[in-house]
């Protein structure tokens, strides 16, 4: 090992802000408001309660568990956290998935997160202002991302530039460590985060019926799409499932984020109270401040059904085409503007970083390099690896990245995890680790929880994914025949990621047994 | 449209569980804290 000593959290406070800022990201106030408002309105909340309780929490402690106990043993990442709960050779590459998920999901979402620190110049700079109708904001915004040329943007060289700004942050907080750099971003980002969050609210709340003549457009009728109940639609599967991967998105878990975070904790730091208060100001962030922005506004704005059409365009259209529309008719739109997207930039950086931890600290502690080093290394990889996410963001190379590693991968990951955590590590043992230090007790209830219903949910939402949606995908039912070999391009992408990392862990651990065959010889 | 009284009720209470249960994670976070220090 390079070190003697890891390096550990400033403050308990500095942690439980980084991890709530790797959970807070764009889906909070994008696609919560959306998929609230599509499966039944305030009814969406009872499954959504329900499943926080048995399945958001519990993985959330689940990781912290994970997490603290592989540190105790100097492994930030889930190989060597993976090997210490399950004696079995196979178990390090199981954990090489954790390393696969966060690094892919990096790869991509540094490049989204570049657009909204794009579009935060934008509003401020009133580049788009003069663009009113929904046609030529989607262009504007597909022209920034190479999609087509129009008028606004001929190259992808503004798209590319603000994309290595990013991407320089990220690293560049990655690179100054744990306390000096994770943590004093979270310290300095997720509280103004909250105030854009709530000036933002405040204002849209403020706005009232912005037309007269329009009464049926008010804030109101938006907080009425999201929150009336249509109970009929509890009957539905469907909306249970759309709960069920609404929570487990919200949260970031299943991408081994959590675990490289808390492997920073003393043996005897507490994880029930840091792991609850990590959930519950996710869920301010989504509930609270992510319905309250964008779906009321556009309803006060377009009305009803312009906004459920911006809603099925997804949470792109949502927040990159309807909101900069909705900036320009408001006083000091660009500075709402400004907020708005540098509250998306904030909520994406605190994500980005944490993805990059997990294969930062695999390189740290099994292979004993430096941060710096490590941090630099995985720079290079990443770098690479984008340039085919931005030039061919187009033909779905992004979106077939996103579906196995940011959508499927991550509830495999989570059933793995959980099944090793709790079945072969043993419930018993599990329990008393999640609970040493603790500063509340952990309700027994969650004992059973955590054993027969999680695994149990994810089993069901893992299947259900497979049947429903990665078949189709995997068949390519759905592709147009000009980005079937950009798609296929990405799935190479992808095994070769993962091949690369197995065959990484498969190194690390031949260097430790030769080290300590070594070692015995002395 | 407008909202409803049951639409009133779920938003508050949805609300209400949030802002309850984050104000007693930080107030007990900053109480550990405290005593540690």
């Amino acid at each position: 090992m390079a070190n003697n000593e890891r390096e550990q959290w400033g403050t308990k406070i500095g942690l439980i802000l980084a991890v709530a800022g790797n959970a807070i990201g764009l889906g909070n106030f994008l696609r919560f408001p959306v998929q609230a408002a599509q499966n039944g309105g305030g009814a969406f909340m009872i499954p959504y309660f329900i499943f926080f309780l048995i399945l958001g929490i519990p993985l959330m402690w689940i990781e912290w568990g994970i997490g603290r106990n592989g540190g105790r043993y100097r492994h930030g990442s889930a190989p060597g956290m993976f090997d210490v709960i399950w004696k079995n050779k196979m178990a390090k590459y199981f954990g090489a998935l954790g390393l696969f998920i966060s690094m892919t999901i990096m790869i991509y979402y540094t490049y989204i997160e570049s657009w909204t620190l794009g579009f935060s110049i934008f509003s401020i700079s009133q580049m788009y202002f003069g663009e009113t109708s929904a046609e030529s904001m989607r262009s504007f915004l597909y022209s920034y991302q190479g999609r087509e040329t129009s008028e606004f943007f001929s190259t992808l060289l503004p798209a590319y530039g603000l994309m290595l700004v990013t991407f320089f942050l990220n690293f560049w907080v990655l690179y100054k460590g744990i306390s000096k750099g994770i943590e004093k971003l979270a310290k300095i980002a997720m509280p103004l985060l909250f105030l854009f969050g709530i000036i933002l609210a405040v204002r849209i709340i403020t706005l009232g019926t912005p037309d007269p003549s329009m009464p049926e457009n008010s804030v109101w009728n938006g907080f009425a799409f999201i929150w009336n109940p249509d109970f009929s639609q509890l009957n539905n599967p469907t909306i249970w499932l759309a709960a069920a991967g609404q929570i487990f998105f919200t949260l970031s878990v299943g991408m081994g984020t959590i675990h490289a975070y808390a492997s920073y904790l003393k043996p005897k730091d507490d994880i029930a109270l840091s792991g609850l208060t990590t959930s519950a100001t996710n869920e301010f962030a989504e509930v609270i401040l992510g319905a309250s922005i964008a779906i009321p506004v556009a309803v006060a704005f377009f009305g009803l059904p312009a906004t459920q059409e911006f809603a099925r365009g997804g949470a792109f259209d949502l927040g990159f085409v309807s909101m900069p529309l909705i900036f320009q008719k408001i006083p000091l739109g660009e500075i709402f503007g400004f907020l708005w997207f540098l509250l998306l930039f904030f909520a994406g950086i605190t994500s980005s970083v944490a993805m990059g931890q997990p294969v930062v600290a695999f390189l740290e502690d099994e292979f004993g390099m430096d941060r710096h080093k490590a941090v630099i290394t995985l720079a290079v990889v990443v770098l690479i690896a984008v340039q085919f996410v931005i030039f061919f963001l187009r033909f779905g190379f992004l979106d077939e990245m996103d579906y196995w590693a940011g959508t499927f991968g991550l509830v495999v990951f989570a059933l793995i995890e959980t099944i090793l955590f709790m079945w072969v590590f043993g419930a018993d043992k599990a329990w008393a680790e999640m609970n040493e230090g603790g500063d509340i007790p952990i309700p027994k209830i969650f004992y059973y929880i955590m054993k027969f219903i999680t695994p149990l949910v994810l089993f069901i939402i893992m299947v259900w994914w497979f049947v429903n949606d990665a078949v189709p995908i995997l068949l390519l039912r759905n592709a147009a025949p000009e980005s079937v070999p950009y798609i296929w391009g990405a799935r190479v992408l992808m095994v070769l990621v993962f091949v690369g990392l197995v065959y990484m862990v498969n190194k690390a651990w031949r260097n430790h047994t030769e080290q300590s065959l070594h070692k015995l010889n002395e | 449209m407008g909202l409803t009284t049951e639409g009133i009720l779920f938003l508050v209470i949805a609300w209400g569980c949030i802002i309850i249960l984050t104000a007693y994670c930080f107030i007990k976070v900053f109480k550990s804290e405290r005593k540690k220090n």
